[in-house]
């Protein structure tokens, strides 16, 4: 077999969650051999964070191997559980560095320094290595010890402010930053790998992924600077095209509802509470079952805003699990729902709410972005030609901006009775840009140019069960990218501290006695 | 600094032709920043992303795109047309020098030129190509139009954010998944660079712009077979919990954190505003250690908003961010591009680096190094080039085309 790509190349890996985890998890997919510091009383954090297959990890299998996300972000990894606040756990680190040609660590600024780990502690047992520091802010400066993770540091790099609906609160977007910042760091380390092999100097990187974001927003601060322009979200909207957003799609399922019929008070109260009690409950106008009935329109309103978020499955058990259970059924088919339709849909006398109520999964959208002018006569006649599609207010880009407000409507009206999948095709056919706004689902096992370049790839864990890995995004023709499942929390203790240290059966012994090795 | 002083940067040995228009510039950007000498190429009369807002002083013009600006410093820039025989003879006769060819063209345009890997591997058999696009060289979708809210869209970075009651929203403004994709294409040209270092060989790169958006995946349906839907926070779908508050002069995001994870954080912040006074009772007796959404009731959480709201009311952005940062609690206020311009904490690193603009007769600005290295810092070493700005000291200094032949050239339209 040839030679894989970073094969030789090692790598003392003392990253957590994402930030980290995500680089040299890209290494060991092209071959390089990396060693994972954690502990069991110390564990990484993201091995508890889920998510789980059953939602309730079983007491007789240790939590910490059972992760998805861990799994995901930590393939073909090796570890070691080595107690670090042992001054021996310490130490054995410390002969691992020698091992190594590049440490990674994305603690809050200075941790792994005071534990005696620092850039210059490890230069006098390996002169040459090559060290990245990845922090929220970076290692020096005011800010420097501040801990923190992606999900709030987007909103410090200016990502939310920019993410969502001009008349609304932004958006919240992720931990944006955590998929950004490993990418830059990757880089780094790859060019002081090469400036090593010319000049024999290893180097110090200090990474602050505050920092290396704000390059994503350069045009909005250069627009800010020159123009004294503050950059504000604008939706889906952008200067160039229109229409330009997202639009509402028939479901590829069958829509999902589910049934609910209130009777008594008790039911009522009930039902309050399966809702979380919010205030509108409390309103005189849904006070008793007469009051309901009047304010029937607004109250099935209200509870479509709950249900809609919700799969029927969850409704269902939400309202069962309560003293006093709500009467309720999940309807599964458009069949189902047509036969149904007489007892749910009628309005009862004695019963509301009492209806059939859209569940989520209903809720399929697809983009489109119409630029030129030619492309919008293309667009007209992908969808018809209807008159609208003809209007001369229509026919050029500004006015087409200018009318956005009204354009909006009329495209999303012809979207609906559409699955996003046609959409996306019937434009794409016309040369029109659209796609399919992917679920998860989409992505991970429907889309098939995603299958094709094998971004995800099946792996077998022994807790996890059967789950996804994920190369980069990059095919490079001579070096084929090939992952591993995660390991389990100390998997690799004798390797690291037998082969990689030369120790005996009776050293390592001693050190799981001690507490060191865990 | 001068903005043209040669320094021995960390990839110094390494010349980069970069192709791209807006998909992978970024790539060149970061190559340039650490030294390599990278020269854009662009059609005769400049790149498309010349005309991409914003512009300076509004002035729509191709020398003055911030857009460019942003994404092409440290580079030297040549006009060619590679339409032309006589324009891919050039660019050939450049590969021969060079280590690295950055392209995003439609997959197979480059070659129907004569200019793919297969044609520039033979002329040279180092060299290294890197392509970006949005579906990826070969597959179904490789001949999608797809600009970047499709690429977004089906990436999967879009349909489970924004409000349950409005569509899935993109980011605003510049594409976002091309500068990922130009990152990748940077890592990945790397990664082919130490392949050539241990076997002499060159090869082709396929960077995939959806692939680059893909990249977090979704374990909760790989794992759960659960869609994450839009506005809603994953407690507990049936209490309304605050996540953006108002403040004095702006917004901050804040969540009190159930389990293991919030009650020191939780605590900390409730003795931060009871240091000011502003904890009321209910705040201060909660007992953290149980704290949990799955049972909560709406009224127990509005009796611990009441006073967390009026508490960031009368804080500003900053005051809060410094509170942050003394308690160790995990918030942050929502920077806007001013307040990341008037950073502290950016300042106090000295990240921000300035290029001179002589024939707009000012000095801009840009983000700093994307880190900071203990040998070999990157920066920006010149201002991205104007339209053909090099065309002479690459033609004529480095290939040795005389001055009559450039004349001819000119006429043709080859540059």
């Amino acid at each position: 077999m040839a030679k894989r790509l970073l094969e030789g190349m090692k790598v003392l890996d003392f990253t957590i969650v994402i930030a980290g985890p995500f680089i040299s998890r890209m290494m060991s997919a092209y071959g390089a051999e990396v060693l994972k510091i954690e502990s069991r009383s110390h564990p990484e954090i993201f091995r508890t964070f889920g998510p789980y297959r059953d939602d309730h990890p079983a007491p007789f299998n240790p939590w910490y191997n059972r992760g998805g996300a861990f799994g995901v972000f930590n393939t073909g990894k090796l570890s070691l559980a080595l107690n670090l606040m042992h001054p021996r756990g310490v130490e054995i680190a410390k002969q691992l560095v020698a091992w190594a040609d590049i440490v990674l660590e994305n603690f809050a600024g200075g941790i792994l320094k005071r534990m005696g780990l620092g850039y210059e502690e490890l230069t006098k047992v390996k002169p040459d290595i090559i060290m990245l520091s990845s922090c929220m802010q970076g290692q020096t400066g005011p800010h420097a010890k501040h801990p923190g993770y992606g999900t709030q540091l987007v909103n410090l790099a200016g990502f939310s402010n920019i993410s969502g609906w001009p008349d609304r609160e932004p958006a919240t977007i992720g931990a944006y930053t955590d998929f950004i910042a490993p990418r830059f760091s990757l880089l780094a380390i790859l060019a002081a790998v090469d400036y090593r092999r010319r000049t024999g100097q290893g180097q110090y990187i200090d990474l602050s992924q505050y920092e290396a974001g704000i390059h994503l927003m350069s045009p909005l601060i250069l627009d800010n600077e020159v123009n004294h322009r503050v950059a504000t979200r604008m939706g889906n909207r952008t200067a160039y095209a229109a229409p330009h957003g997202a639009y509402p799609c028939r479901d590829r399922h069958q829509d999902r509802w589910c049934a609910i019929g209130v009777y008594t008070d008790e039911e009522w109260q009930s039902f309050c509470k399966v809702l979380g009690s919010p205030p509108w409950t409390k309103d005189a106008r849904f006070s008793t079952l007469r009051a309901r009935r009047e304010n029937e329109a607004e109250l099935n309103r209200r509870i479509e805003e709950w249900t809609v978020n919700l799969l029927p499955e969850d409704v269902v058990q939400r309202m069962q699990e309560v003293d006093v259970p709500v009467p309720v059924a999940i309807l599964h088919t458009g069949r189902e729902l047509e036969e149904h339709t007489p007892p749910v849909k009628r309005r009862s006398p004695y019963t509301v709410p009492h209806g059939a109520y859209r569940c989520r999964w209903e809720d399929r959208w697809c983009v489109i972005a119409v630029y030129t002018d030619e492309e919008w006569l293309s667009f007209g006649r992908a969808i018809g030609s209807p008159p609208w599609a003809k209007e001369p207010r229509f026919a050029t880009l500004a006015g087409r901006k200018e009318h956005e407000d009204e354009l909006d409507p009329l495209v999303a009206a012809w979207t609906v009775n559409h699955t996003p999948e046609e959409v996306m095709s019937l434009m794409q056919a016309a040369r029109v840009a659209a796609g399919v706004v992917a679920t998860g689902e989409d992505v991970m096992d429907r889309d098939p140019q995603l299958k094709h370049r094998r971004v995800f790839r099946e792996l077998d864990h022994p807790e996890i069960g059967k789950y996804h890995g994920i190369v980069p995004a990059f095919d490079l023709s001579k070096c084929p990218a090939e992952i591993e499942r995660a390991p389990l929390l100390g998997e690799h203790n004798d390797y690291a501290l037998k082969n990689i240290l030369g120790m005996s059966d009776e050293e390592v012994e001693e050190l799981i006695r001690e507490g060191i090795v865990e | 600094m001068a903005a043209s002083e040669k320094v021995e940067g960390m990839l110094s040995p390494y010349r980069v032709l970069d192709l791209t228009d807006e998909k992978g510039q970024f790539c060149g950007k970061l190559l340039g920043d650490l030294g390599a000498d990278v020269i854009k190429v662009e059609p005769p009369g400049g790149d498309p992303s010349r005309n991409l807002g914003p512009f300076y002083h509004d002035e729509a013009d191709p020398e003055k795109s911030l857009y460019w600006f942003a994404f092409n410093t440290s580079k030297r820039g040549i006009t060619l047309n590679i339409e032309k025989p006589e324009g891919q003879k050039i660019l050939k006769r450049l590969v021969k020098s060079a280590d690295l060819v950055v392209e995003s063209f439609a997959p197979g345009h480059m070659d129907r030129l004569d200019l793919g890997y297969s044609d520039l591997g033979k002329l040279n058999p180092g060299i290294i190509m890197v392509s970006v696009t949005p579906f990826g060289q070969t597959g179904p979708y490789r001949d999608l139009k797809a600009p970047d809210i499709v690429l977004w869209a089906m990436g999967g970075r879009m349909y489970s954010v924004g409000d349950a009651d409005r569509p899935p929203v993109r980011m605003s403004h510049h594409s976002q998944a091309y500068i990922q994709a130009g990152l990748d294409a940077a890592l990945a040209a790397m990664m082919a660079l130490h392949y050539r270092h241990i076997t002499g060989e060159g090869q082709f790169v396929d960077v995939a712009i959806q692939a680059a958006v893909a990249q977090p995946g979704d374990s909760n349906w790989d794992i759960r077979k659960r869609i994450q839907p839009r506005g809603v926070g994953g407690f507990n779908p049936s209490v309304q919990i605050m996540r953006t508050w108002p403040c004095k002069d702006g917004l901050v995001t804040w969540v009190y954190m159930p389990g293991e994870f919030g009650i020191k954080r939780n605590a900390a912040f409730v003795n931060w505003m009871d240091s000011e006074g502003m904890a009321e009772d209910f705040l201060k007796g909660f007992d953290w250690n149980n704290f949990d959404y799955t049972d909560i009731t709406q009224e127990t959480i509005d009796r611990l908003e009441a006073p967390t709201r009026r508490f960031f009311m009368s804080h500003t952005k900053l005051e809060l961010l410094e509170g942050a940062v003394k308690h160790r609690i995990l918030f942050y206020p929502q920077f806007n591009t001013t307040d990341i311009l008037e950073s502290e904490q950016l300042s106090a690193r000295g990240y921000w680096t300035e290029a001179e603009h002589p024939e707009l007769g000012t000095t801009i600005t840009y983000p700093g190094p994307f880190a900071q290295f203990s040998q070999t810092p990157p920066r920006v070493s010149r201002r991205a080039p104007l339209i053909g700005e090099h065309n002479r000291e690459v033609y004529q200094d480095e290939l040795g085309i005389p001055e009559p032949e450039l004349l001819k050239l000119k006429q043709a339209g080859v540059i």
